[in-house]
Order: C-alpha cells, then structure tokens, then sequence
C-alpha cells in the first residue's frame, strides 16, 4: 500500500492516538497531556491540507479494509469529506486550546481530554467514511464517544442530561441503522462515489425508496436536530462551555447534517429524490425547525439555551439548502456547514468567557459587560451580526446563496422562512449587543478568574476572537480561491456536472 | 487606490479613534479628513476599480447622478465631521460617537460607490446599523425611544429589501447594479419585486408611510449626526430606488401614478403635521419627509416614460445635493443657534439662507432644482400634469410657512444652550456649508455637466418663485400677530401615527400573553419523560413478560422464523 492509501487512516488516526495515550496518563501530567492534544491536532490540521493540496492536484486517497460478508470499512477523500474535515480540524485546534485553559484546575480533566480526541476523531471519521457502513460506524461511535463530555460535569442536571442525550442519539441510532440495513439489502454498501447509486432501482422500488428515505432522514434527523426530535440539544448544553462549542459546530450536529447531505447527494442523488418527491417534505420539516427555533431561542433568558435553540434553526438551513433543486442552492448548504460552525462556536467561546470570567449565565444579566469584556463582546457581536445574515460577514453569504438558490428552484416561499428568521434572529441576539454595549452595569462584577492585562485569560479570549475574525474573513474574502464558498462551488458544481 | 481609501480610511479611523486617545482639538480634524479621499473621488470623477476579492466580487465606480451624489455626501459629512469636533467638545463619550459616526459614513461613501449588489447592500446595512449608535447617543428616554423604533423599522425595511433583491437578482442573473434596471422591467414577478424594494428603500427615505421613525430618530441625535442622517443618509433610499427602477427600460404609467400620489401626500402632509411641531429639529425632520416627498414625485415621473428619465435623472441629482447641503445647513443652523450668546440675528439671517433655498425662493440654488421638477411635469400621463402643476407652487408656500416657523421656534430658543459648545468653533464650520449652499446649485450644474433647465430672471418667473415665499411670510407675521400671548397651541407628538400603532403592539403583546396562547419560554419538547412514563407503568412490563413466556414456545418461534425468511425472499426477490 502506497501511502495515499494510508494517509486517511493517519488522519483519523491523529487524534485517536493521542486520545488513547491520554488515559494512560497520570492526571497530574498536564505538560505531557497539552503537548500530545496540540500535536495531534496541529498534525491532524496539517496532513489534511497535505491532502486537500493532493486532491487539487488530481490524486486520490482512499483506504479499503474488507470486513467480510460484502461489508468493507472504507475511508475516502473526495472534496465534500475535505470540506467538513478541515472545518473540524481547524476548529478542534482552537477548542483544544480553549478546552486546556477553560478546564484548568477542574478534576478529571484526563478523562475529558481523552474523549474529546476520541470524539474528534469519530467527526473525522464520518467526514472521510466512503460509504454507508463505514459512515454509519463512525455516527455511533461519536455518540458513545460524546456522552462522557455531556456529564462531565457529574451533577444531577448533568447526569439527567447525559440520560436524555442517549435515549435521543441512541433511538436516532436504532432507526439509522434499520435505514442502512435496509440499503445495503437493496444496493450494497452504497459507495459515496456512485452518484445515485439507487437511480436503477427507481423504477421498481420506488414505494420502498420513499419509505427509507424517511427511516434514513428520521435516524440522522435526530442529531441534525429537526424537529421534533431536536429536543435534547437544548438539554444538552449543561456540558462544559469548550464541549457544547464543539457539539454544536462541528461534532454532533454537523455529523447529522453532513450525513443528510450523503443522504440526498450521493446516496439517491438529487435527481432522484427531486424525482421521487422528497425534497419538498425535507424543506417544509427544515423550515419549520427553522422557524420553532428562532421563536423557541427569542424566549430563553439562559444564554447557553437561548444558543442552542439558535443552533437548532441554524443548522436547518444547511438541510434546507440540501433540498434545494439547483447549484446555488447546493451551494448554500455547503458553505453554511462550515460558516455556522465558525460564528457558532464563537458565541459559544464568547458565553463561556462570560461564565468563567464574571460567572454570567443569563442574557438580563449582560447590561454593560461591553465595558468590562469589550474583546469577547466584540468577537460575540461579529458572530451574531453573522448569524443574522449581515455583510459582510459569513452568514450573510449563505443566505445569499440559499435565497437566491431557493427562487432558482422555483420555491419562493422559502425566502420567505429565510428573511423571517433573519428576523426573528435579530430579535433573540440584538438585544444582547445592545444590552451589552449600550446599558450601564447593574453592579459591581464578581470576578471569578483575573488577568494581568487582559480582560481575561488569553488562551480562552484568542480562540474567541481567531474565529471571530475568521467568520467576519471567510465573508469579507467569499469571492478568493481559499474561500469555503468556493470549494462549495467546486463540490456543488460536480454534482450537477451531468445536467 | 481612490476607491480602497474612499472607503477605507474611515473604517480604519473608526477603529484606530476611539482606542488612540487622541487630544479633543483633534476629533474634528480627523473626521473630517475621513471624507477627504470620497470627496477627491466625486468632484474629480475617479475611474471604476474591480475588487475581485472582495466579497462576492464587488466593483467600486461613478455614473453621472451618482458622481454628485458622492460628492456632497462626502461634503456633508467632511463639514459635519469637523463641526462634530467643536459640538462634542466637552462630550467625554466622543469615542464611541466617532466609532459610530465614522462607521455610518464608510457605509454611506460605499453605498453610493458601490456597482455591484451585494457590496451596495453591505454599505446600506453598515450605514443602517452604526448610525444606530448615533440615533442613541445621549442615551435619554427619547433617545432609546427612538432608537428603538428606529432599529425595528430598519430590520423590516432590510427584510424588504432582501427579498426584492434575491428576486432582481434571481432574475437578472448578475451581481451589477447597471443590469438591475433591465431584469426588472423583463421579470414575470415584477410587481412584487417593485413593492417590496419601494418599501424597503421607501423607510430610509422616509416615504410615506414608512416615515414615522423619521421624525423621532433624526432631531434626537447629535446635531451633526442629524445633519448627515437628513441630508446624506435619507438619500440612500433614494439611491436604491434609482438603482432598482426600470425607468428607461419600460414605461410604467401605474407604479408612477402611485409614486407620485404618495409622494404630494408626503409634500403636503408633513407641511401640516410640521407645523403643530415645537421642537426646531423635529420641525426641520418633517420638512425633510415633505422635500423627499417631491423627489418622490420627481422619481415617479421618470418611471411614466422611458425617455422622461434623461430629463429627470439630472433633475433628481440636482435636487438632492440643494436639499442635501441645504438640509444639512439648517441642522448646523440649529446647534450654532442654541450655543450662539451673540451675533444673534447673524445667526437668523445666516439660517435663513438655506430655509429660502429649500422654499425655492428667487436667486437661490432652490429656484434652480424647483424650476427642473417643474420642467419634469411634461412627462407625466396626461390628466396628471394639470394637477401637480398646480400643487408645486402650494407645496412651496408650506415649505416655506414650515420653514418660517422653524425660524421662529429656533429663535425663541437662540442662545438656550449659549456655553456648552464653542460657538466660534461650531459657527465657522458652519459658515463655510452656508458659502457652499448659496453659490452650489449653479456650479455644481456646470462642473458635473448636469443638463437640467435654468430659471431665466424674467419678472413672471421671478414672481413665480417669490409669492410663496412671501406670501408665506405675510400668513406667518399675522398668525404671529393673533395667538400673541395664547400659549396653548395644540401640538401633535413626533412620529404623529406611531401612537395608535404601538398601542395596537402592545394590545397584540397583552393578548398572546393573558389570553392563553402559546407562552414560549414552556413547554420544550422532550420525549424522554414520556419513555420514562412509559417504562414505569406495570402495565409495560406485565406485557413484557408475556411475550417472553410466549417466545419460549416452539411454534411461536419457528412461525416468526417462517415470517422472517418470507420477508426476506420477497425483498431480495
């Protein structure tokens, strides 16, 4: 085997190793463990830019292991997999860093560390998996691999929490898995190369193709959070701040979204499911989560909560572009992948600075911490302008896509869920800014952790403001040949190259 | 390079002011020499430039209105900028006032500059949301007020226009603002399209009946910021209507219609509701509805035909640098006025000149830009050039009744604030605008080449232009005369309609809370309690362990054998 074959088992390999190693480790040994987390994940961050060069250059990575009976473990780089897999190595660098300083001092943090690796390595998994089986593999082991971090905590809420996370993952799981027994019956181990690989059994199977579609949207639909069955996120975020960044940028939730993306693209193809009338009924479920979680998050005054129920109608765009018939569309799904993460997990940083700097939870309790925290609120108010759609940052430029995209399709209705979400998110997070900078302070601070010189301990301010800036560059800059939107472009193009 | 400058310098100042601790002297010199690269790029006419990396591929630009536009935007703010220095003296958040006055001037030099879509609408939405920090400066009630409403007519106006422009663009397949025009007069949902861009350029304009923000929003922030907000900003919505208007590609007689019926009620409206106003600045707000009201009629006659545009585009751009600069001068006025503890009628006689300006009255920039809307009747469909005809000289006798009391109100007021500010330093910004606002109007018609009518000095003309000033004039002194010592004169609050409309807010608030509808904060869907319920009953496990006792037996298990082997011989089958 030459070593593109191997490259994408190093790659999932990076942060699995280190991981394992972690528990090993005595508690005590932070030095040993800060070293193994930052070199796994700057080598993770560098052998995927190695590769994302390969793949411009025309090689191919791939790794087969036949498992027997037909089933094979196979992990490949084509550019969707690149796509989610630099956005999850670049974010897992900054969490990491954030995840060492926000932690220090706290018990177990061996624990935490070594499955935080492992998780990171379950979402590089799914991004790289070529098929169905392998993907499915990966899904599962991120569910399992997740739950540790949601209770790290060890307290009731926590504990309760953590119970829900895994009747709502793990009963997500069961139906996946009768989705992919179901397909691997009907076509195989469904390669993710075969573009509608199911297209010759339209004909025949059509009644059946419809009814797993659903099963297979209904298992996935559970960590991609649509709702109804979004309800334990929300629940969720009484994990540790650096945790629920994670889950609700890259780890849990895009594992869900990039796998409705699979779904639809690869596996029937768009024409296919355009064909069999599916996509309709995804757009509706996705504007209705759209919609219920910016109303939902309008009414929270936990800070934590009130993000996570923005996350909830966030992420359903990237399900709605999906079933968006058309290039534009596509392409707004794509690129709302990585630019939800981006501005996402840096209001998760900017509300975790806030817990562990003045110990602030609650939104009523933010008049004038502008004045006090300017940086974080800074970088809190670029993702959130973001999130609302304003240029030029990130946001902005997804919409733009799935707006334009959506009257390319011929379905005007869903500028319509788009702009009043825009609106409704402006309702939930303008009053944050504006409480924020505008208001004076209800009182004197109570600080929990002090800094020299700057507002806060610089390792959990830097992760904050490097993705601010990111999400703020990959807008003002969409247009460059570096930029998310244009690898979006590339993938969505290819996919409707044949038309 | 002009164009990176233009709108970079002030971006960069924006940020650099606030932290750099810069000496109070210094403020007004800064600001205004943010303007200096947009003004050198107006006046000068600065070549396009393509930024490729910007964006989603953005170009920066000048066509003939917009030349002028950019050029006494950029004045406006320059001055304003330099009499900001003077005006917050003694201001200790002139910091964060910079930040949001130097942001909100990038937005509006990047809207004007801007030749493709979305860099057009990124400066809108930057002008829109930093002058926010400008409308809420002095943080009173009113201001918060204000600011507030403002923030929400803002956000519903954004929504509007968004979705017009998906929609153009969709449609257009192109990002460039020159082929917004064509895709719109072609497109097969063209009416909702206008409406929805109308509406959405129409609450920065101040159209009615988007307006009410307007009056509340533009007096109560700084006096500078007033100043830019009436004079520059509001012609932003402007802007995008030109830009967004099939005017020289297809006739469209009906959306004139509407254009020009809402923009005489404007005119006229605003006149009447102005002058029950006490507050000098409120006063000059309503005036600036009334004056976009008739560029609202000057738009809407270019849509009538497809050749009236070359006619009114001119005329449009002419009429907006007079009322722009004159606007601003007005706004100036009022701050030189309050702080002024001497040279009192100078300062009466200096707002006097840009009042009689805007009335239209003989020699004045005014008389200029009324004489080409008037010209500009011509085009209109048939049984409407009678009319407005007819109106235009009406709706200059309530500029200038509207106006005249403006001078009054500010006179009562004159020297009400005298110490706070540096009268000197406030009035000598001042005084250079007022240079510019009276000699502008013709110089700017020669050196941008604008091809609009001239007045001639014949005694018909000038009488035309002079009776409503002075008739004006006359009804003021006698109405003067009459509540001599009668103090109770009725008022109508700022922003008139907004009152029954947040009472109806507020009354929909109440229901959704007290009349059991759907309280958001409860009620989360969780399915885990209900599983939980579930297994807790013993119904449940009494079921379960009667399955289990069934399955021990040998037929029940070789049935569901047979069953399942079936079921797959029929799928792989």
């Amino acid at each position: 085997m030459t070593l593109n074959e191997w490259l994408p088992l190093i790659i999932v390999a990076s942060s699995l190793v280190p991981g394992l190693v972690i528990f090993f480790l005595a508690e005590h040994q932070v030095t040993a463990r800060t070293v193994l987390n930052l070199f796994g994940a700057t080598l993770k961050l560098l052998l995927v830019l190695v590769v994302y060069y390969g793949i411009l250059r025309g090689n191919e990575y791939e790794f087969r292991y036949d498992i027997g009976v037909d089933l094979e473990f196979s992990l490949r780089v084509d550019l969707l997999s690149l796509l989610f897999a630099i956005l999850s190595s670049i974010l897992w660098l900054v969490t990491t860093l954030y995840a060492i300083s926000y932690l220090e001092g706290s018990p177990n943090r061996r624990r935490f560390f070594g499955f935080f690796s492992i998780c990171v390595t379950a979402s590089t998994g799914i991004a790289l998996s070529g098929n169905i089986v392998t993907f499915f593999i990966f899904y599962e082991f991120l569910t399992l691999a997740t739950y540790p971090l949601v209770v790290h905590r060890g307290t009731e809420a926590a504990l309760q929490a953590g119970r829900t996370y895994l009747w709502y993952t793990i009963g997500g799981g069961t139906v996946l898995f009768v989705g992919v027994v179901w397909l691997f019956v009907l076509g195989g181990s469904m390669e993710f190369d075969r573009t509608g690989a199911l297209a010759g059994l339209a004909g025949e199977h059509s009644g059946q193709l419809k009814i797993l579609f659903w099963v297979l949207i209904g298992g996935l639909g559970v960590k991609a959070a649509l709702v109804p069955l979004h309800g334990w996120l929300p629940i969720a975020m009484v994990a540790p701040a650096p945790v629920s960044a994670l889950l609700h940028a890259v780890a849990v939730v895009k594992a869900g979204a990039f796998g409705i993306l699979r779904v639809v693209y690869d596996v029937y193809g768009i024409e296919l499911a355009e064909e069999l009338g599916l996509l309709t009924g995804l757009a509706v479920i996705a504007s209705v989560t759209i919609i219920y979680g910016s109303m939902r998050a309008l009414a929270q005054d936990d800070l934590k909560r009130r993000l996570a129920y923005s996350t909830v109608s966030q992420l359903s765009y990237i399900a709605l572009g999906t079933a968006t018939l058309g290039v534009t569309g596509s392409i707004g799904a794509l690129v709302h992948l990585v630019h939800q993460g981006v501005m996402k997990i840096t209001l998760f940083f900017c509300a975790g600075n806030l817990a562990e700097t003045l110990g602030l939870h609650k939104v009523s309790e933010l008049n004038g911490v502008g004045r006090r925290m300017p940086l974080t609120m800074a970088a809190f108010t670029v993702a959130a302008f973001g999130m609302i759609g304003l240029p030029p940052i990130a946001g902005f430029v997804s919409k733009w896509y799935l707006g334009l995209g959506a009257l390319e399709a011929g379905r005007p209705w869903i500028v319509a869920v788009l702009l009043t979400s825009s609106m409704l998110n402006a309702a939930y997070f303008l009053p944050i800014v504006h409480a924020a900078w505008f208001r004076e302070p209800d009182g004197e601070w109570t600080v929990k952790r002090r800094a020299r010189y700057l507002e806060t301990s610089w390792m959990l301010l830097a992760p904050a403001i490097a993705t601010a800036v990111l999400s703020l560059a990959i807008g003002l800059f969409a247009a460059t040949q570096w930029s998310p939107l244009e690898m979006a472009r590339q993938i969505a193009e290819a996919w409707y190259a044949d038309r | 390079m002009t164009w990176a400058l233009t709108i970079g310098l002030p971006l960069l100042l924006a940020f650099v002011v606030p932290v750099a601790r810069l000496r109070p002297g210094w403020y007004g010199a800064v600001l205004g020499a943010a303007a200096l690269p947009a003004l050198y790029a107006g006046m000068a006419g600065a070549a396009p430039a393509q930024m490729s990396w910007l964006l989603l591929e953005s170009s920066f630009g000048l066509d003939g209105t917009r030349r002028v536009l950019l050029s006494f935007t950029a004045l406006l703010w320059g001055i304003a900028g330099v009499y900001a220095g003077a005006y917050l003296a003694h201001d200790r958040s002139r910091g964060p006032f910079a930040f949001f006055f130097l942001l909100t001037m990038a937005g509006n030099l990047a809207l004007v500059a801007a030749e493709d879509v979305p860099g057009f609408y990124t400066g809108f939405v930057l002008m829109t949301f930093a002058s926010y920090g400008l409308v809420i400066h002095n943080r009173s009630h009113e201001a918060l007020r204000a600011g507030r409403i403002y923030l929400v007519m803002a956000i519903l106006g954004e929504l509007f226009l968004l979705a017009g422009i998906y929609l153009v663009v969709a449609a257009a397949d192109s990002l460039l603002l020159v082929d917004m025009g064509a895709a719109l007069a072609e497109m097969p949902l063209r009416n909702p399209a206008l409406l929805l861009l109308l509406a959405g350029f129409g609450v920065k304009a101040g159209a009615v009946p988007l307006y009410f923000w307007l009056p509340l929003a533009h007096p109560v922030a700084p006096t500078p910021a007033s100043a830019v907000l009436s004079g520059a900003m509001i012609k932003a919505g402007l802007l995008g209507w030109i830009h967004f208007s099939p005017a020289g590609s297809a006739p469209l007689p009906g959306w004139s219609g509407v254009l020009i019926a809402l923009g005489l009620i404007a005119a006229f409206g605003a006149v009447v509701i102005g002058l029950f106003q006490t507050d000098p600045k409120t006063n000059l707000a309503y005036s600036s509805i009334s004056q976009m009201g008739l560029m609202t009629v000057l738009f809407g006659i270019g849509l009538a035909a497809t050749e009236a545009r070359d006619t009114t585009a001119p005329a449009l751009a002419l009429y907006a640098w007079n009322h722009g600069l004159a606007k601003g001068a007005l706004f100036l006025g009022v701050g030189v006025a309050l702080a002024a503890d001497r040279a009192k009628g100078w300062v009466l006689a200096g707002l006097a000149l840009p009042a009689l300006t805007i009335a239209g009255a003989p020699f004045t920039g005014g008389a200029f830009t009324k004489y080409g809307l008037k010209e500009a009747v011509a085009f209109t469909p048939g049984a409407w050039s009678d009319p407005i005809l007819w109106l235009l000289p009406l709706s200059a006798l309530g500029t200038s009744l509207l106006l005249g009391r403006f001078l009054l109100l500010t006179w009562k007021k004159m020297g009400s604030e005298a110490g706070h500010g540096s009268f000197r330093g406030l009035a000598t910004s001042w005084l250079v605008l007022l240079g510019i606002v009276a000699i502008g109007v013709p110089w700017a018609r020669g050196h941008f080449g604008l091809e609009t009518p001239v007045p001639s000095a014949s005694p018909e003309q000038l009488f035309d232009s002079a009776w409503p000033v002075a008739v004006a004039a006359g009804l003021l002194f006698w109405a003067a005369r009459i509540l001599k010592g009668k103090q109770s004169l009725p008022t109508v609050p700022p922003g008139d309609f907004l009152l029954p409309i947040e009472r109806l807010v507020s009354a929909v608030r109440d229901i959704w809370r007290h009349r059991g509808l759907p309280d958001l904060r409860q009620g989360a869907i969780n399915f885990v309690p209900i599983v939980d319920r579930i297994l807790a009953l013993e119904g449940t496990w009494r079921i379960v362990d009667r399955v289990e006792r069934r399955l021990g037996s040998w037929n029940v298990v070789g049935f569901l054998f047979a069953l399942i082997a079936l079921g797959f011989i029929l799928i792989l089958g």
